[in-house]
């Protein structure tokens, strides 16, 4: 249809055409073509600026910069060039090389040793890393994009990604010395995974209670004690131990120390049989005389309670991201399952009752989102972000839980069966607002942020 | 062998997992705000090309797309799966709709020329329109042989053997170069841009100053029918330490 139409267009313009008009279109043209010059010199001086997403009117860019003093009022959902590409090469990294892979690894517990490598060769342990140690060099933003991502397909893979990237690498890239910068993140970007190891049996929430002692003997620090709750622990080579130096001082002793996996004294205990994120490795690990050189602090001693804190307060919009990203992939699933399925003589989807259900949780989704983002554009700017990113774990780890159950409600009895994937994605979601400071913790932040404000 | 120039023509197309629906007065599909990328096939082509590139058989890998502004997104994911440089031919949006293989095959035919390529690689078809023209004739326009729905590619000497796709099964032809080839689905398996790649041409891009040259000669293709007069202008995007230049030239189709 469009090219009947073309071709008759065109044989119109032919006969109306005069010398007159056309030395005038060219005229225009030239005029165009410095507009042309202009207007890409613009752009291309700008690119720090975040362009828009989608072009919904045929005008330039530069128009829709839109600014005061240098602020954009862009959606948030409106990403430069560079974080666009990332964002659609890790889709298409998940999709086609971890996808084929989600179910094997939820049903033996074990991720598969080609998602691990392929992690490594995209880039994307070391997103934010700078480039003179191996790393991507790209802003944080585009880790969380890559994140979320990642958990469309399969959450255990984004939470390995998750943990490099905001954890370890970022722990690491931010206090370290040069020295350990150069032995530590060109490893952690090339082919080894990092583990954080901050809980123990008797202390979850209370993290700050933890008993691991790390005495000082001349030059040595011997560490005893023993961790649980550790993620990555089966597949890392670098640990970050948080161990008290001085238990006298209280959470003031705790201090960092990176110990590597082949240690003498250090156990990695057996793996834990999870309800979900089963592809993830869950360990504890034992502490038994263990010589760590006292050039393996992290940062200062008795500093480590502060490193955590402020670590935590990004990682906690990590896994915004990641649960985000788990309900959006389980959300996508389903919908067109809903438009599929017919009973009553109508697809289920054309039915009040369901429009309402998946409207109720497209919104919760889409605000979850918001707050993600936004909580990562404010820490990306450096404005002060921790209200807002205990808000984002929260919510979106609340709206995981609620959109996957739901998931598996409208899928009906299919959704039950692990035939089908929304039972993966609801059993997944489960452990959002347990980790990483679980959702009474993050009230808790809120509430007290709250009340330094009024 | 080393000094051959692939040019490889990419086209941007609705994605294909996009639900595509249709514009209210019927005069196509919507396309205001929907997800674009690469045609499948042109990945695939541009894959081929950088791993002729990788085997040291093909010099430099140019990536050329005709269309809108956005067709730069297209040539930039180009640049990043490994393309050394890409042009833009800029077709204002008003007149992209009437943008046909028939002209596409002009200016690739042009720039084939202009560029000295000695291998044009396109898809075998676009998924939007699925015309299945492109290729065939910009192969006859340059009068160049072609191997289409080449689902095996080997460069040796100054002949290419192309293993066609056909009905009847597997046909395998030589020709001689220069030449055009489309790419069928089992060529390769399309790389995505790696992390460091897309930085690359990131850095490149903040750094790359502008030069402008002086518009070069315009483009005259066989009339085979009439079409109005489209403006054009070529752009070229750098990658690596290049600098960028826009060359604003003002071309004309016989009318």
């Amino acid at each position: 249809m469009p090219r009947l139409l073309a071709r008759s267009r065109r044989q119109k313009s032919t006969g109306r055409e005069t010398e007159m008009e056309l030395a005038a279109a060219q005229l225009l043209r030239f005029g165009r073509g410095a507009l042309q010059l202009r207007r890409n010199f613009l752009t291309c001086l700008s690119s720090w600026k975040t362009p828009p997403r989608f072009l919904k009117s045929s005008q330039s860019e530069a128009l829709y910069n839109v600014s005061d003093n240098g602020v954009t009022f862009a959606p948030l959902q409106t990403f430069t060039e560079e974080e666009m590409m990332i964002k659609n090469m890790v889709k298409k990294f998940a999709e086609k090389q971890v996808a084929p892979f989600v179910a094997a690894m939820d049903e033996n517990s074990q991720m598969d040793k080609s998602i691990i490598e392929g992690l490594f060769q995209q880039g994307l342990m070391g997103i934010a890393t700078e480039t003179k140690y191996g790393g991507t060099g790209a802003s944080f933003f585009s880790s969380i994009l890559a994140i979320e991502e990642l958990a469309k397909v399969d959450a255990s893979v984004s939470i390995m990604c998750d943990i490099q990237n905001t954890l370890i690498n970022k722990l690491i890239g931010r206090f370290g010395t040069e020295e350990q910068k150069a032995t530590y993140l060109t490893k952690l970007t090339k082919d080894t995974i990092g583990s954080f190891c901050l809980s123990e049996a008797q202390a979850g929430s209370d993290a700050f209670a933890l008993k691991t002692k790390a005495e000082k003997k001349g030059d040595y620090y011997i560490i005893n004690g023993s961790k649980m709750w550790i993620s990555n622990a089966e597949y890392a080579g670098v640990f970050l131990v948080m161990a008290n130096a001085d238990l006298n001082m209280g959470y003031r002793g705790i201090t960092c120390f990176l110990i590597d996996r082949d240690t003498e004294g250090f156990q990695i205990g057996k793996k834990e049989n999870k309800l979900g994120l089963r592809a993830s490795s869950t360990n504890t690990l034992m502490f038994d005389n263990v010589k760590v050189p006292e050039t393996n602090i992290l940062g200062r001693l008795g500093s480590g309670y502060k490193y955590a804190i402020e670590m935590l307060n990004e990682g906690r919009i990590g896994i915004a991201a990641q649960m985000l990203g788990l309900a959006q992939g389980c959300f996508d699933y389903t919908i067109p399952y809903l438009k599929e399925r017919i009973q009553f003589g109508e697809r289920i989807f054309s039915f009040q009752g369901i429009q309402h259900q998946v409207a109720q949780a497209a919104t919760q989704l889409e605000a979850a989102r918001l707050l993600t983002y936004n909580a990562a554009r404010l820490s990306q700017t450096g404005k002060s972000f921790i209200k807002e990113a205990s808000m984002a774990k929260y919510f979106a780890s609340e709206v995981a839980g609620l959109t996957t159950s739901k998931c598996i409600e409208w899928m009906g009895g299919v959704g039950y069966t692990k035939d089908f994937p929304v039972e993966k994605y609801f059993r997944d979601a489960k452990i959002g607002v347990i980790y990483e400071g679980s959702s009474n913790i993050q009230l808790n932040t809120i509430a007290k942020l709250l009340g330094q404000e009024y | 062998m080393a000094e051959l120039r692939a040019l490889v023509g990419v086209k941007r197309v609705i994605d294909y997992a996009v639900k595509i629906r249709v514009k209210p007065d019927k005069t196509g599909v919507v396309t205001d705000g929907v997800k674009h990328s690469m045609n499948p096939f042109c990945e695939i082509a541009v894959e081929e090309a950088v791993r002729l590139k990788e085997k040291k058989l093909v010099k430099e890998v140019i990536a050329v797309s005709c269309g809108p502004k956005q067709c730069q997104e297209t040539l930039r994911t180009a640049l990043a799966m490994g393309a050394d440089r890409g042009i833009h031919v800029e077709v204002p949006e008003s007149e992209a709709e009437r943008l046909g293989p028939l002209q596409v095959s002009r200016v690739l035919t042009a720039l084939a020329q202009k560029e000295k390529a000695g291998l044009v690689l396109l898809g075998k078809q676009a998924i939007d329109d699925d015309c299945n023209q492109t290729g065939q004739m910009t192969a006859a326009m340059l009068d160049w042989p072609q191997g289409t729905f080449a689902s095996k590619l080997t460069l040796e000497g100054d002949k290419v053997t192309v293993e066609r796709e056909i009905d009847g099964g597997l046909e395998t032809i030589r020709l001689k170069l220069p030449a055009v080839v489309t790419a069928d689905l089992r060529l390769n398996e399309p790389r995505y841009a790696t992390l460091p790649n897309i930085m690359d041409y990131e850095a490149a891009r903040a750094l790359g100053g502008h030069e402008s040259q002086p518009p070069s000669s315009p483009v005259c293709g066989p009339p085979a029918f009439a079409c109005s007069s489209l403006p054009l202008y070529l752009q070229l995007v750098p990658i690596g330490t290049r600098t960028c230049f826009l060359s604003s030239s003002n071309h004309d189709f016989p009318s």
